[in-house]
Order: structure tokens, then C-alpha cells, then sequence
């Protein structure tokens, strides 16, 4: 409180005397106000009655102007009517006419009338056919055609008054007079017009007379051109002279008004169309003139209103002193309590308003010192407030800067007003840098553009954009999914644009990793069925082909044809062989392998493979690791690639093939997409070859892509290399320049197993049958035919079955003479395993060979869990089903 | 078979693309600043058909043309293109009357027209005097450009005409002697005769008989065609307006005048096949229906669908007219009268329906002349003469 006072000390001095003045200030400025008010109301009242009595005035100037002009064209139109009818004018035409030369005479008559009579600037005589201009007071008209003039056309036959136009000749706005000139039998001879001379007809109306001292009356034409249209006025209005009052009386209005003219000048004028003449006429005085009795009595009215306002304030100022003085005391009681002293009493004199306004302040005072306690608790908790406000901004800001997510707020010019520290460290520079600046200085333009259109959408929708973005900052290319809304006020109006962006790139990264899978696994899908179905057909046609080849004499003409159909089914079930690889479906045995040792066993064959013109290198470590993998599938993918490597180098190359021990991942180890870390093998096949266009490499491993021509390749040679690595959970990776070459890495992890298996010793061939009976069940009857002539030329007694149902029958009524059973798997109501399991029923040592193109079930595997039961793959060749056969039933008996 | 079956199916399985959705100009909204041009064209009057509808028609097209491609980007801001046709009837008077009002008119910031070298001549005097564009597209009297700052045309001049008719008439017509009808009231008409004759004589040739008349005796012209079938002529120019040409070739015929008839570019194929011209009708033109420029076959099959007829010279050169404009303000990018004169005069390489103009150092562009021959209701270019 003291503070408060000394910082805005109270004025002491004059305070008495303000308070009187001001008692006679509140009188008196109503009381000038009134006659202000008074003054101003005169004002208008005598304004608006000397404006209508303006009005008045001009309109009956431009009565009398319209009439003079009018008479004035009548007097003109008499002149020429009476130049007309002069005889020697028709005698020089009549003359002219016959001589069919210039007419000197009728050219100086012409002359003469212009220069006397000055109301005219030039006058012509057109000849009544074709209107050429054959007399004139003005030599440089001779020779014009008016042929398509109106004042000739009507001029053959009446008079006419052409109203202002700008006349072809000169362009300079005209009035013509014309009328014919009537030879004695009432025949036209010639039309005789006259250019009015508009300076004349200026000088008609522009006479002052009735108009006052600052009077003007001009003419307007239709063009907004003064009529007395000197090069003055053209230069200053090339486009026309356009003020409202000009455009309503052009536009054919009449009226009155109080505008400014062409010149800026505020005027009272009158303007009237004349639709005969097709002119505008103005009259115009300037308000000044107009309006100067209404400014008088305002001035006098003031000064008389003045004068008795101060003599009353003056006395009133006299009696105020009087009244002030109780009023004076409760003001020093009030000073003492501005001083911070709230004990203060002021003196209750009276009774009267004085008095209680004493008392009141007392009250008041009493109240002030209990309401100063409250005061101070209460800014006490506003500080509090303050403070956890202050907290609450704290745990904000420390929760944004902990958040994975981008997080800025912009400005509605687009400069960063809050960013949190992921957005910085995308931005790679501390999040403070950034504020103040804008998205166009920290990234690319493109991207720039892209967020200030987005921006602009929120602001123009005021709604929240939800959008996946690109972003790249360096070389970093990180894709976001971001919310932009819009901030408001408390008002609802936007002051900032909040802005959120998550990091997906891993997500969408994964997305398409999976996409990948599962075209691949849809695919597999297919192609094991198409195998399947393929491998049956095949069966029965490789059989058939050996079995018609057995027997048959070495120089037998089919015999070549039947060893084609046998080299065919061999390459179809090799592709089959791929497909069922492809999709999984292959029975894969993993083993520990030495990758050296499989290419030390293939060097001969693989540099067959490349051909004579590529030099083909070896680059293996030592003490390379051992691998888990198919002995079989990594031949296959040894050879898709390398086959690869050859079709890249049509021209002949290099072509290495590489192994080493490879650490993936950890502080140390290198860094191969998609693959765990881990100990790995890599196989490298590198060629210097063509190389592979970077758009075409994602399409890569993708089944059936391929850049061969038709024929020439399956397509699925990279994609099954890539299923089976994937398979053995390893990775393929590709480095390639165009131009330069390609290098593709295998990883396969690596085995901890250490031994080296031999593989077993093949079975000795056995000897054919002796008369067991067979149990052969397929629902394919050339599959069970071909079986059939197969074994039965073996020695074998054969019982056929084409579904579960008759296979149950047969073994019931064959019992114990059935030795052996050779099933399908797949058939319809009983599947292989399930006829399997009914005969283990009833005879658990009867041994089972299951068949079948198609190894993917579980069924199979199911199937194959017994001793008894052996698995052959569709399609066999001869020797693979005796020698099962013959080694089933030998096991057999041994047991 | 199979395999190519499943490279499609996966093709199509692939990631979709993301699309972006470009936002496509379109015409200027409706409350885009507007720049407006004057079109002079007699609307009224005999000469509707001939000229003023095909004025209307081209200028309409080409404005239409503008703002549907998004208007005028005049500085960086759109501005539609509004055309303001005014009549100018049948008179001079009449036509230099509505010239001014236009040119007083401060929001208009240029005129295209009058097609008439009578009209054409007192309104380019105002369009100089007042400070405004002026392209005429179609007068070709020398005298409407000659010496002026503010006034343009796209047509040919009568030099150019003149001289392909009087080339045409010796080289290709192999003619001697020649006959003129023409309309001594007509600036146009008269020029064009004077200059034939000179181009005409300088080749060998001689000018054998002329008749003149006035427009306001054009219905009847079998006294003076019958004086020039005495002259026996080779050929006879008739280098006068629609519809006087008309009833000229009718009445040639019927006085027995044989000869091949030469007439200016006022032919119109619809108005006059059928008429007897046993010597067939020979034509010049700056443009020709099946001129080969992609500008004009673009117009050619714009106009076609808009009006369900083919378009004539007068709407073509009418159409570039305007469409010169609308490129020049551009350059200009101010729409104030002097700056779109400067760009006018700034024009290097307009490519029009009627041919690619330069106006750089002149204010008729270079056009070649096409001779045509009226041939079954349609004009036949036989010879292209350089200007």
C-alpha cells in the first residue's frame, strides 16, 4: 500500500480549484454542446434549403440554355437551307455536273459563307449519287465518299441533323447539318452539309449569365468528351472524362445533385440528357458560392451561444467554492489513506449528502484494512499456482522429449515454435536451433513444398491430416506417419499447426518382408500342387516308356522315339524336382556339410558348366566352417547361380566362386540385412558380367521374373536358390554395377556339429520275385497299370486296388498272401497312410510303400513314422521300385 | 503359359503405388479480375452473315479458349477474359461512333476490329489518338497500319493481294487483258484496283476497261458490266464487298462475260457456289481451311465442334487476334494499355491458325497470299505465293 502510494504520489496543488472549475465544466459543456447542436441543425436546414433554391436556379439556366442551343441549330439549319435554294448554288452545280470538272465557283461560294458566317466550320456539297464530296470551303475534303454516312443518306431527301459523332475524316467529335438542294423540277442534284462549329455552340452555353460568380455550363457528348473538345482537354482525358454525375448523365439521366465535377471541385450542379441532341448539358456553381449564407449564420450563432455559455460558467464556479469545502476534508482523510494509514477517520459534519458521504468513507476504509489482509493471502496462492504451472510445463516438455515420436507445433507463417529431441536428432541439429526457422531452411525443397501444402490443407479445413510422408534428411530416408491439427485459442481461432510423426519405416520395411513371404508361400502352394498332379502322369508315362523298351531289340525303329518320351519325363521330373523344392515340398535331409568339399567335388563339372569362354577361379578358406544344410539344394544352388553368372557374361568373363567365415552383427561383425547375427559361411559367386539394372533388382528373387526371352528359362532358378537358403535360415545378397558385375552372397549359418557322415554304401541289386502277390492301391488306373506290367514282369503276382475300400476288400479276401502294399498317399475318401494304419491293424509287420509326387503333408511324415513303411518319390524309374521292393520284402523275411 | 499367367497375377499383387492427385487449372473463378477487350462486328445490317457472326463466333471461341485453360496469368494472378461485342452496324459514322464509345470506356484495354478498311481506317485515327490497341483482323488497306503506333492487323495487306491476284491472273491464267468492276466509294475496293493494275501492267498485262460505282447504287450492274464484256477482257476483277459480288457475278453471266473472274478475300464458298461463272472464280486469302499448322488444325477442329460448321478467315483471324492479346498481356504482365502495346509490339514468333507472326519490326505480319479457286462449293488452294 505505501509502496503503491509513493509510486503514484496524489496532486495536491489546484486540487480546490479543479473541483470548482470542474462543477463549471459539467455546465458548460452541455451547455455547448446545445449550441452547437443548435448551430448545426440551422446549418443543415439552411444548407438544404439554399441547395434546393441552387437547384432551382441551374435548372432554369439549363432550360435556357437547352432552348438557345436548339434555337441556335435551328438558326444554322435556316443559314444552309438558305444557301440551298440560292440559285447561283444550283446554277454552279448544274454547271459542274455538265462539265464533269472541279467547281471553283461553288468552292469560293462555300468559302465565303463559312468565313461570314463563322457558326459553321466547313461546308460541302456531296453529289446525290454516291456522296463524293465534290465542292468544299475546305479543298483537302475533295474526292471523300460519304456514300455510308447518315447525314447523306438521309440528306437526299429532308433535313437532317446528325447529332455529335467523331466524323470519319478527322475523328474529332462533329455536328452536321445537311439537307438536298432541289433542282427547279423538285429533283435532288446535290446534298449540302455543314460541320457545325461547336466552339460557337460552347460559347452559347457557356455564357455566365444566371449561374453566379463561380457558374459553369459545359456540354458532354455521348463519348465523354467535351464538345468543345479542344486537344487540352484530350490530352488530360485520353479515355473520356468519367465522374458519376458525367456516367449517370451519358447513361440518358437527368438530375440534380451536390458531387464533385471533372476538375475535383465540390459543386451543387444540374445535369440534363438531351436525347434530340444527344448531349449532356451541365450547370454547375461550387458549394462555396452556394452554401457561404448557411456558413455565416452558423459563425453568428456560435458567437452569440459562446458568449452566455461562460458568463453563467463563471458564476456557477462562485457557488461550487462554497460546497467544496466539506468535500475538501474527506479528500485529506482519503490522502492519509492513500499514505497507508487506514485508521484515519474523516470529520461527519452534517447531515446532509456531504455528511453520509463522510461516514461512508469511514466504512469504507474499515472494510479497505480487512480486505488488504485478504489481498496478501491470496497472492500467496497465486505464487503457488504460478509455481505448479510451471511443473505441469515441465513434465510436458520432458514427456515430448522422451517421446520416440517427431513432435513440433508451427506458426502459422510455418517457423517451428516448440520442437521436441527426436525431431532434432532427425534433423541431426539440437531441437532448439530449429525454432524460429522453417521447414524450407532444414529440408530439401521438395519436401519443404509437400509440408507447407499440408500445413495449408489443416488451415484451410481446420481439421486434423493424417498422412504417411518421405523424408530425407542426409542420406537418411525415413518414412512417417503424421498427424497435423490445427491449435485454437480460446476463441476457435488457429494460431499454430501441431504437428506428430511417428518413424514407420521399420514398420513398413517389415510389411513388405512379409508381403515377400507370402507371395512366395502362395506360389509354393501352387506349384506343389501342379507337381503333384504332374508327378502322377509322369509315373505312368516313364513306366509305360520302360516297359515297352524292355525287351525290345536294340535296332527296333521305335525304340528311339520311346528313349526321347523316357529323356523328357527325366527332364519334366527334374523341373517337377525344382518346383517341389521351390515350395517346400521337397524331402530336405540337413546334414553338417563342408561347403569346400561340395565345390571340391564339382570343380570339373562346374567349369564344364560356365563353358570355354569364361576362366572360372576358385577363392576358398581354410578351416572354413561346417554348415547345415541339404547336400543336394546347395549343389542346386551352387548351379542356379553360377548359371546366372554365365547368362550375365555372354561375352565370355570371370566368374569366382568364394568361401570365408563370416561373424554377422555384434561389436565387431559386419552388418548383412535381414540376417541375425550370428557365425556364418559366406559362399560368394562373382561375375564380370553386365551387371543388373537397380530397378530390376527388388523383382529379383521373385518367382518366374526373368530377363531371358521365352524358352530360355524357367524364371525360378534365383527364386528357388532363395527359398532354400531361406529354408536352411541363411541369406542371399546381391551387390551389382552395370557394367562392371554382380556379386551374390549366400550366409549359412554355421553347424556345430563337427563330424563328416560317409554316406552309406548302396544296397547290392537283388534278385527279381518269386510269385509274392502285391497289393497296389492308386486311384490312377495308368499309374496302376504301369505298376502292374512293371512288377509282374518282375515275377511278382500283382492284386489291384483303385480306393481304400477295395483295398480293405482284397486284403481281407487274399489275407496272409499279400507280402507287400504300394500305395498312393493322396486319393479320395481313404488317404495311403489311413489304408496304412487299418492294414497295421490287422497285420503290424506288412510292409508299405507310400507314392507319391507330393511331400509336403504332415500326413506323410505321419505315415512314414513306422519301420515298416518306405517312401517313393513320383516318378520312379524301374530300378528305384524293384530295388525297394525286392529290399522291403528281404527285410521281411530276414525278420 | 502358366508362367506368364502368374508374372501377371504378382505384377498386380505388387505394392500399390502411391498416387499423387495434382490439382487441375480450371477456369478462373468468378470473381477473378477481369480483362476486357472491345470486338467491333456488324451484327446488323446485310453484313451480319458474312462478317459479323464470324467475328463473334472466332472472338467468342478463342476467349472461351482462354478461360477454360485457366484465363490470363498477368503478373502472377488470373484474370478472365471478357469480350465486348459491340454493333457497328452498316454506317462509317456509325462505326466510328460505337469505336469511341469503346475506347472512352476506361476498362477496356484494347479493340479488336473493324474487318472493314473503310471502317477500319477512322477508327484506327481514334484508336491512335485515345492511346489504345487496336488489332484489326481482317481490313487489308496499307493505310489502316501505315504510320501508326497503336494498331495491328493479322490479315494480309492489299499490296500482298493485289499482286498474287495480277501474278495469278499472267502466270497462272496466261491473261492479256483484264476488266475491273469495282466500288469507287470504297477505299478497299479502290486501292485494290489501283494496285492490280500496277502489279498487272508491270507484268505485261494491260488493264483493258474499269467501271466504277458508288454503295448507294449496288443492286444494278448490267450497263456497266456490258461496257467491259465489249472490251472483251481475259479476266475480270471484281474486288468488291459481299453482297455486291454476289449479284456482280450473277449479272456478269447474264451480260456474257466468260472470262475467269478474280475476286479479293471477300469470298464466302457458302454464299456464292452455285452462282454461273462459266471462267471459274479465282480468290487469294492469308488462311485456308485445310492449311496443315498444328495451330490451325487445333482451331479448325475447335470450331467445327463448337459451331457445327468449319470456320472462314474472318473468325480466324479474329480468333488469333484476340488470342494475340491474351499472350501479350501475359508478357506483359500489367493489363495497362501501353504495356500491352509494347508487348504487341514485342512479338517474335506468335503461332496463329493464320500463320506465325512477327511484329517486331512491323505491324503487318509477313503472310504468304494462298490463290484458291472456287471449286463445288469449296475453296481450292492451286498456288501459294510468297509475301
Amino acid at each position: 500500500m505505501t509502496d503503491a502510494a509513493a509510486e503514484h504520489p496524489l496532486p495536491r496543488a489546484g486540487w480546490r480549484t479543479r473541483l470548482a472549475s470542474r462543477l463549471a465544466v459539467a455546465f458548460f459543456l452541455p451547455a455547448a454542446a446545445v449550441v452547437v447542436f443548435a448551430a448545426t441543425v440551422g446549418f443543415i436546414e439552411m444548407r438544404s434549403a439554399l441547395r434546393e433554391s441552387a437547384f432551382d436556379r441551374l435548372r432554369a439556366a439549363t432550360d435556357v440554355r437547352e432552348g438557345q442551343f436548339d434555337r441556335w441549330v435551328r438558326e444554322q439549319t435556316n443559314d444552309l437551307r438558305f444557301l440551298a435554294t440560292m440559285p447561283q448554288l444550283q446554277e454552279g452545280i448544274t454547271a459542274a455536273a455538265r462539265a464533269g470538272t472541279g467547281a471553283a465557283a461553288l468552292d469560293a461560294m462555300l468559302r465565303r459563307s463559312v468565313s461570314t458566317q463563322q457558326d459553321f466550320t466547313r461546308i460541302v456539297l456531296l453529289s446525290a449519287v454516291g456522296g463524293r464530296v465534290f465542292a468544299a470551303s475546305d479543298s483537302t475534303l475533295l474526292g471523300q465518299y460519304r456514300v455510308s454516312e447518315r447525314h447523306f443518306l438521309e440528306g437526299r431527301t429532308r433535313v437532317v441533323v446528325q447529332n455529335v459523332y467523331p466524323a470519319p475524316a478527322t475523328g474529332m467529335p462533329t455536328l452536321t447539318i445537311a439537307m438536298p438542294v432541289l433542282a427547279a423540277d423538285g429533283t435532288t442534284i446535290a446534298v449540302l452539309a455543314g460541320d457545325a462549329n461547336l466552339a460557337r455552340v460552347e460559347e452559347v452555353v457557356a455564357d455566365r449569365s444566371g449561374l453566379g460568380e463561380t457558374g459553369d455550363a459545359y456540354l458532354v457528348d455521348r463519348f465523354h468528351e467535351f464538345v468543345r473538345g479542344n486537344d487540352y482537354d484530350r490530352q488530360r482525358f485520353p479515355r473520356g472524362i468519367h465522374t458519376p454525375a458525367i456516367d449517370r448523365a451519358v447513361s440518358g439521366i437527368s438530375g440534380a445533385g451536390v458531387y464533385r465535377n471533372y476538375a475535383g471541385r465540390e459543386v451543387v450542379g444540374v445535369y440534363r440528357w438531351m436525347p434530340a441532341r444527344q448531349l449532356a448539358l451541365f450547370a454547375e456553381m461550387s458549394t462555396d458560392e452556394a452554401f457561404a449564407p448557411a456558413r455565416r449564420l452558423v459563425w453568428e450563432m456560435m458567437l452569440i451561444g459562446a458568449l452566455a455559455v461562460l458568463t453563467l460558467a463563471l458564476g456557477l464556479m462562485f457557488v461550487a467554492r462554497h460546497i467544496a469545502r466539506p468535500v475538501l476534508e474527506i479528500a485529506d482523510a482519503a490522502e492519509r489513506v492513500a499514505g497507508g494509514n487506514l485508521t484515519t477517520t474523516a470529520p461527519v459534519r452534517t447531515a446532509d449528502e456531504i455528511g453520509q458521504l463522510a461516514a461512508a468513507f469511514n466504512v469504507m476504509t474499515r472494510r479497505l484494512a480487512a480486505a488488504h489482509g485478504a489481498l496478501e493471502a491470496q497472492l500467496h496462492a497465486t505464487e503457488s499456482a504460478a509455481e505448479a504451472t510451471e511443473a505441469s510445463r515441465r513434465l510436458l516438455r520432458a514427456l515430448i522429449d522422451h517421446l520416440p515420436a517427431l513432435v513440433a507445433v508451427k506458426d502459422l507463417d510455418g517457423r517451428y515454435l516448440i520442437t521436441n529431441a527426436s525431431f532434432g536428432d532427425f534433423h541431426r541439429v539440437p531441437a532448439v536451433t530449429l525454432l524460429g526457422r522453417s521447414p524450407a531452411e532444414v529440408l530439401p525443397q521438395a519436401n519443404a513444398i509437400a509440408i507447407a501444402e499440408c500445413d495449408a490443407q489443416v488451415l484451410a479445413t481446420g481439421a486434423t491430416l493424417t498422412a504417411e510422408e518421405t523424408h530425407v534428411v542426409g542420406s537418411q530416408e525415413r518414412a512417417f506417419l503424421t498427424a497435423r491439427f490445427p491449435l485454437r485459442d480460446a476463441d476457435g481461432r488457429i494460431f499454430a499447426i501441431g504437428v506428430v510423426a511417428t518413424d514407420i519405416t521399420e514398420r513398413k520395411r517389415l510389411e513388405s518382408q512379409v508381403l515377400h513371404q507370402q507371395k512366395l508361400e502362395a506360389v509354393g502352394r501352387l506349384a506343389g500342387g501342379v507337381a503333384h498332379d504332374m508327378n502322377n502322369l509322369l509315373t505312368a508315362v516313364r513306366c509305360n516308356a520302360e516297359l515297352l523298351l524292355d525287351g525290345m531289340a536294340p535296332d527296333h525303329p521305335d525304340r528311339q522315339p520311346l528313349e526321347e518320351i523316357d529323356r523328357s519325363v527325366r527332364n519334366g521330373s527334374a523341373l517337377t524336382r525344382q518346383l517341389l523344392t521351390f515350395s517346400r515340398a521337397h524331402v530336405v535331409r540337413p546334414s553338417a556339410l563342408d561347403v569346400n568339399r561340395i565345390l571340391g567335388g564339382m570343380t570339373a563339372m562346374l567349369r564344364r558348366y560356365v563353358g570355354t569362354g569364361i576362366e572360372m577361379r576358385f577363392d576358398l578358406a581354410d578351416d572354413l566352417w561346417l554348415v547345415r544344410a541339404d547336400e543336394g539344394q546347395m549343389e542346386q544352388v551352387l548351379l542356379n547361380l553360377l548359371s546366372n553368372a554365365h547368362d550375365a557374361m555372354p561375352v565370355g568373363g570371370t566368374a569366382t566362386v568364394a568361401t570365408e567365415n563370416v561373424v554377422v552383427g555384434g561389436p565387431t561383425g559386419v552388418v548383412v540385412p535381414n540376417l541375425a547375427a550370428g557365425e556364418y559361411v559366406r559362399l560368394g559367386v562373382h561375375d564380370t558380367g553386365t551387371g543388373i539394372d537397380p530397378e530390376l533388382l527388388p523383382l529379383l528373387f521373385e518367382p518366374f521374373f526373368t530377363t531371358k526371352e521365352p524358352g530360355r528359362g524357367t524364371g525360378l532358378g534365383l527364386s528357388t536358390a532363395y527359398a532354400i537358403v531361406q529354408q536352411a535360415l541363411g541369406a542371399i545378397t546381391i551387390d551389382s554395377v552395370l557394367g562392371r558385375g554382380t556379386t551374390f552372397n549366400v550366409y549359412l549359418p554355421r553347424h556345430p556339429d563337427e563330424p563328416f557322415v560317409a554316406p552309406e554304401p548302396l544296397p547290392p541289386r537283388v534278385a527279381p520275385g518269386s510269385g509274392e502277390m502285391l497289393l497296389v492301391i492308386d486311384d490312377e488306373a495308368p499309374v496302376r497299370t504301369a505298376l502292374r506290367r512293371m512288377l509282374a514282369l518282375q515275377g511278382y503276382r500283382i492284386v489291384e486296388a483303385q480306393s481304400g475300400r477295395d483295398a480293405l476288400a482284397l486284403f481281407q479276401e487274399h489275407g496272409d498272401a499279400i507280402a507287400l502294399v504300394l500305395t498312393d498317399v493322396f486319393m479320395p475318401e481313404m488317404n495311403g497312410p489311413e489304408i496304412a494304419a487299418r492294414l497295421h491293424e490287422q497285420r503290424p509287420s506288412l510292409p508299405v510303400i507310400f507314392m507319391s509326387g507330393y511331400t509336403a503333408s504332415e500326413i506323410v511324415r505321419r505315415g512314414l513314422m513306422r519301420e515298416e513303411t518306405r517312401f517313393l518319390q513320383k516318378p520312379f524309374n524301374r530300378p528305384q521300385l524293384v530295388d525297394l521292393v525286392a529290399e522291403m520284402l528281404r527285410k521281411t523275411q530276414i525278420s | 503359359m502358366i508362367h506368364q499367367l502368374l508374372r501377371a497375377v504378382l505384377r498386380r499383387a505388387g505394392i500399390p503405388l502411391l498416387a499423387a492427385v495434382a490439382a487441375a487449372c480450371s477456369t478462373p473463378p468468378a470473381d477473378a479480375p477481369v480483362v476486357r477487350i472491345g470486338v467491333l462486328a456488324s451484327l446488323t445490317g446485310p453484313r451480319v452473315v458474312m462478317s459479323g457472326a464470324s467475328t463473334r463466333d472466332g472472338a467468342m471461341l478463342a476467349a472461351r479458349e482462354i478461360n477454360e485453360a485457366g484465363g490470363i496469368d498477368v503478373g502472377g494472378v488470373r484474370h478472365r477474359m471478357e469480350v465486348v461485342l459491340t454493333d457497328i452496324g452498316e454506317g462509317t459514322d456509325m462505326a466510328t461512333s460505337a469505336a469511341q464509345s469503346l475506347l472512352t470506356r476506361p476498362d477496356i484495354q484494347a479493340i479488336v476490329g473493324p474487318q472493314y478498311s473503310r471502317n477500319a481506317l477512322p477508327v484506327a485515327v481514334l484508336a491512335e489518338r485515345v492511346g489504345v490497341p487496336m488489332i484489326t483482323p481482317m481490313a487489308s488497306h496499307p493505310d489502316v497500319t501505315a504510320g501508326r503506333r497503336w494498331v495491328y492487323r493479322i490479315a494480309f495487306t492489299d499490296d500482298v493481294q493485289a499482286t498474287a491476284l495480277a501474278r495469278w491472273a499472267r502466270e497462272g491464267l496466261h491473261a492479256r487483258r483484264a476488266a475491273v468492276l469495282y466500288e469507287e466509294s470504297a477505299s478497299y475496293s479502290r486501292g485494290l484496283t489501283e494496285r492490280f493494275a500496277a502489279a498487272f501492267t508491270q507484268g505485261g498485262g494491260q488493264v483493258v476497261a474499269r467501271e466504277g460505282y458508288t454503295r448507294d447504287r449496288a443492286s444494278d450492274f448490267s450497263a456497266a458490266l456490258g461496257r467491259l464484256a465489249a472490251a472483251k477482257p481475259d479476266v475480270l476483277l471484281l474486288p468488291n464487298e459481299l453482297p455486291d459480288d454476289t449479284l456482280q457475278i450473277r449479272q456478269a453471266a447474264a451480260a456474257g462475260l466468260r472470262a475467269p473472274l478474280l475476286l479479293a478475300d471477300f469470298v464466302d464458298p457458302n454464299v456464292m457456289s452455285g452462282l454461273p461463272m462459266p471462267g471459274g472464280l479465282f480468290t487469294t486469302h492469308h488462311w485456308y481451311l485445310e492449311g496443315s499448322a498444328p495451330a490451325n488444325r487445333a482451331f479448325v477442329a475447335a470450331f467445327s465442334k463448337v459451331y457445327g460448321h468449319a470456320p472462314n478467315a474472318t473468325s480466324a483471324a479474329t480468333y488469333d487476334a484476340v488470342r494475340l492479346i491474351a499472350d501479350a498481356m501475359h508478357r506483359a504482365g500489367r493489363t495497362t494499355p501501353a504495356a500491352l502495346r509494347d508487348a504487341i509490339a514485342a512479338t517474335r514468333e506468335f503461332h496463329g491458325a493464320t500463320g506465325t507472326m512477327d511484329f517486331t519490326a512491323r505491324q503487318d505480319p509477313a503472310k504468304r497470299a494462298v490463290v484458291m479457286r472456287l471449286d463445288g462449293g469449296r475453296l481450292v488452294a492451286v498456288r501459294e505465293m510468297a509475301p
